[in-house]
């Protein structure tokens, strides 16, 4: 029996603290002159990208250099492994080059689950399709705790989740833990970005950016991608930046203690200004820089725990 | 779920022995400190780090008994070496407060804590993790009780009391005293 | 293999035919029905069947069962489907014309036809309403029909061009042939995979709204309206088009419609886990869509249920959602899922009487009237199938025991492909018996070919 984290549902909330609680020590580790423990050695963690993403996939492999791991690096076009086939066949060829744990992402919602049911082995979902994207959930609940200082829950805190949550698995996954958590979230966004049936998401809808600005502790900024104004959702970049990019006009507007995050890659001047990526309120370096330790915890946390234990030695 | 820690649970034992009480420890904390202060004349800056989670509290006593007779600043810190351990014991639940090494180590004298000194390999762990804040002038080793059966080319330089005992045996450590236990067989 | 031209007896079932639902017991000889009436005394020359506690029915008629050959026989072949039509009490398939070669020309269907030839049952050829099923140009319907072509559709997709159907129904109209249409605008269905709804939007899966099908059979109602030509909608889906398709009716247009076993029995819930298998086109709706084509059903709305039996291997199933091909296999299990659905929506509305006292006669015949001679008029071979169980009439008999509660296992699908959603399901209705043209094809639940 293997565990894998492919969805945030796969977390029981004492789970969830656990993971929070070895990311701080994961962060401590981070701070130290020689940032690098030997947790892992002998292990071989394997990143599997379908999807370009040099960010995400760098943020893991520096999670698993840290813990001592040997990693081996898998990128692919979508396109060449487009059929089933193929797909499980490289899942299986690293699972038998002996890679402990595979990071994988793919553009298909779902696919990260099943190739998990295909191998033996953990799998860690670093995004799949519209689905989920778990670390990043997990990296930004802790760079909010960390901020708000709200132990390891989000009681009260108002999060505004804004643009493109259709296409967004940062959203289904952030939505789902931080409301677990405690936070009460709003999606903002125009109607065409934002799934027809919220029937079961626990969210509140704003179609107006300018409205929730001063109730949000949290504008949590998506990337919005080039495609979709070629697929014509939305007309154009800038008729999109006129409702939804939060400029310092509107950070204004906010509380002065509200923060402004983002997964990245940022698109600066459509979903959000230079001046407001880098002003003090933003806590995107943070969130970049809790990534490594979030990312450590959960390969830490798949990989270390449950070993056989040898006889106690002192 | 995580399996939580792997400790001696599963096991009984009962104590056998006490072979040093409170008073003793106390007394034991001070030779020590003196010793220290004896072993490290000319030492501008020490710090005191105790091995997670039985070294903390000797350490802490430690540095404060320093505090009051060395002319030198010392600094007291905890080190969690789970993560260096080379038996894949490794611990799920680490408390994120136990590593704490507040100063830096750089080019000052390291004084490693723990209760007891057994195989050597939690020592071993330990040297590893330390070298990793910094590089530090030297680094020596108190431990409350040495009790054999190293495994590892490791050797203290501040012992509270050498204790002979069998492997089967486990020695409990705390500021009540020292106690040996015997194993009685599984509980489970 | 010798024709098996028996004399049998059917003794002590309850008949179901477009008549009414009665006791008698049937004897057949020479491929016809000969005597039908209570107490006929046995001899030493026929097969009895006990049928005591079962119910004979007029044979089954599936309208839309894909066979996958000629082109996909590592899918499904004529003979594989027609066994596992056989096991579902079928005695007469229409196979859809989304084979490779398309069923679009005379030339075709003489070469399908052939392939057809010595299938345990009948097997009728639906053939395609434009040129590979393009959308463009027409095909030659009137020398397909006069091969004996009675269904054009282009299933797996609709006649997306408005002008293009309103020809195709004008022509079809002057030779005595159906049309037959897949709703479904494409450009609405923007490459969706599973329904448009609660559960596309948590997966975060691209979904197929309920609109994709309802604009197309608004329009195509209309194309009737304006024609006047006869009109069947395959597989609907939604509640809304069931109502649309009742106003239509009650218009008095002449348009028939389809529902599936697996939109009655499932809904998208199912896709929580992504599980391939239930991808399905038209998609399973939402639950408050199947439980408003239970409503049409039990209002009369649908002329038929119909497998839309889409066997497919493996690989394109062993694949993420949105890679996998649509369509799950019917024809073993269509009877017995409704069936077995049906008795837990008279349990939950009668909760103390579980199972007390089964369906009333009027149920009864309704279910099996979608199965048979409904079926069998929109197929125009009502001469051969679904015929009243009588003196005279061709022996195309199912008989099956509506009590008995059964799973679906692997090992039983007889079918090439094993992509059933109903392993997990409690079906309800053994088919033991099928007849085919007085040939007994299917034995006490097994197959003798």
């Amino acid at each position: 029996m293997h565990r894998s984290l492919v969805s945030i549902s796969d977390l029981t909330d004492e789970e969830v603290t656990e993971l929070i609680d070895l990311s701080k020590v994961f962060r401590e580790v981070n701070s130290r002159e020689i940032p690098k423990v030997p947790a892992l050695r002998g292990k071989t963690v394997a990143t599997l990208f379908f999807e370009n993403s040099t960010r995400t996939r760098l943020s893991f492999e520096l999670a698993a250099t840290r813990l001592s791991a040997d990693v081996l690096t898998f990128t692919l076009g979508s396109s060449s492994v487009s059929k089933g086939e193929s797909l499980r066949d490289t899942a299986e060829t690293i699972e038998s080059l002996g890679a402990d744990l595979i990071i994988m992402r793919h553009s298909s919602s779902g696919a990260v689950g099943l190739v998990g049911s295909w191998l033996d082995i953990p799998l860690v979902n670093a995004g799949d399709g519209a689905h989920e994207h778990p670390t990043q959930a997990l990296l930004d609940a802790f760079t909010l705790m960390d901020q708000f200082e709200t132990g390891p829950r989000l009681d009260g805190i108002n999060v505004a989740i804004v643009g493109d949550v259709l296409h967004s698995r940062v959203a289904r996954s952030n939505v789902q833990l931080m409301s677990r958590l405690g936070a009460k979230i709003t999606l903002v966004g125009p109607p065409v970005l934002l799934p027809l049936d919220l029937s079961l998401w626990p969210v509140k809808v704003s179609h107006s950016l300018d409205e929730v600005l001063a109730g949000s502790d949290v504008l949590y900024l998506l990337r919005i991608q080039s495609e979709r104004f070629s697929e014509s959702l939305v007309p154009s970049l800038s008729e999109f930046a006129k409702s939804f990019s939060l400029n310092m006009e509107r950070l204004a507007k906010a509380k002065k203690e509200t923060v402004v995050m983002h997964p990245g890659p940022m698109i600066r001047g459509v979903e959000i200004t230079g001046e407001v990526a880098d002003s003090p309120q933003s806590l995107v370096r943070k969130q970049v820089e809790n990534g490594v330790s979030v990312r450590m915890a959960v390969l830490y946390w798949l990989l270390g725990a449950g070993q056989e234990r040898l006889e106690p030695i002192w | 779920m995580a399996p939580k820690i792997g400790s001696n649970s599963d096991r009984s034992y009962s104590a056998t022995a006490e072979v040093m009480t409170s008073s003793d420890i106390n007394r034991v904390i001070s030779r020590i400190a003196h010793e220290v202060i004896e072993q490290n004349r000319g030492c501008t800056e020490l710090v005191v780090v105790g091995l997670q989670t039985g070294g903390v509290w000797i350490a802490e006593a430690l540095c404060n008994l320093l505090a009051e007779i060395a002319t030198f600043p010392c600094a007291v810190g905890s080190l969690d070496i789970s993560l260096y351990r080379d038996d894949h014991a490794l611990r799920p639940l680490i408390k994120s407060s136990s590593t704490d090494v507040p100063v830096s180590v750089h080019g000052k004298t390291v004084i490693l804590v723990d209760d007891v000194l057994f195989t050597g390999r939690t020592v071993r762990a330990a040297l590893e993790a330390i070298l990793n804040f910094g590089r530090p002038k030297a680094i020596q080793l108190a431990v409350m009780v040495d009790r054999g059966h190293r495994e590892l080319p490791i050797r203290p330089d501040y012992v509270g009391k050498n204790l002979p005992t069998s492997r089967s045996e486990v020695v409990e450590v705390s500021e009540q005293g020292v106690k040996i236990l015997k194993e009685v067989g599984n509980a489970s | 293999m010798v024709a098996d031209y028996r004399k049998y007896l059917i003794r002590g079932g309850t008949l179901v035919d477009s008549i009414g639902v009665r006791r008698a017991d049937l004897l057949i000889e020479d491929g016809k029905i000969i005597a039908s009436e209570p107490g006929i005394e046995s001899q030493r020359q026929y097969q009895e069947i006990d049928a005591r506690g079962l119910v004979v029915s007029s044979g089954f008629v599936d309208l839309h069962a894909h066979l996958r050959e000629p082109g996909n026989e590592k899918s499904e072949t004529i003979r594989s489907g027609s066994q596992a039509g056989i096991l579902g009490g079928y005695t007469a398939l229409v196979a859809m014309p989304n084979t490779t070669p398309t069923i679009d020309s005379p030339e075709v269907v003489q070469y399908v036809q052939r392939l057809a030839d010595g299938a345990p049952l009948d097997i009728f050829f639906a053939g395609a309403i434009t040129k590979g099923r393009m959308g463009e140009s027409l095909t030659e319907m009137s020398k397909m029909a006069d091969l004996g072509i009675k269904l054009f559709t282009d299933d797996g997709t609709g006649v997306q061009n408005a002008q293009v159907m309103r020809r195709a129904l004008e022509f079809s109209k002057g030779i005595g042939v159906t049309i037959a249409q897949h709703c479904e605008d494409l450009e609405l269905a923007n490459a969706g995979s599973i329904n448009e709804g609660a559960v596309s939007s948590i997966l975060g899966v691209k979904g197929i709204p309920n609109a994709a099908e309802d604009v197309m059979v608004a329009r195509d109602i209309e194309l009737v309206r304006l024609t006047g030509a006869r009109l069947h909608f395959l597989h609907i889906s939604t509640a809304r088009s069931a109502a649309m398709v009742k106003m239509s009716k009650s218009d008095g247009l002449p348009i028939t419609a389809e529902v599936t076993p697996h939109h009655l029995v499932l809904s998208d819930t199912q896709l929580m886990g992504f599980d391939p298998v239930f991808k399905v086109n038209p998609p399973l709706r939402s639950n408050h869509d199947r439980l408003g084509l239970w409503d049409a059903f039990d209002g009369g709305v649908f002329d038929a249920v119909a497998t839309d039996h889409a066997p497919h291997h493996k690989e394109s199933k062993d694949t993420t959602l949105d890679h996998a091909a649509f369509g799950l296999i019917g024809l073993q299990t269509s009877f017995a899922a409704v069936l077995g659905e049906l008795h837990r929506r008279l349990d939950k509305q009668n909760p103390e009487d579980i199972d007390g006292g089964g369906l009333s006669d009027e149920q009864l015949m309704h279910l099996v009237s979608l199965f048979t001679w409904k079926p069998a008029r929109i197929a125009r071979i009502e001469k051969m199938h679904g015929c009243q169980l009588v003196a005279g009439q061709p022996a195309n008999i199912t008989i099956f025991d509506p009590k008995a509660r059964w799973r679906l296992v692997g090992t039983d699908v007889v079918s090439r492909s094993k992509n059933s959603p109903y392993f997990d399901t409690d079906l309800v209705g053994k088919v033991l018996y099928t007849f085919v043209n007085g040939e007994l094809k299917l034995k006490e639940g097994e197959l003798c070919l």
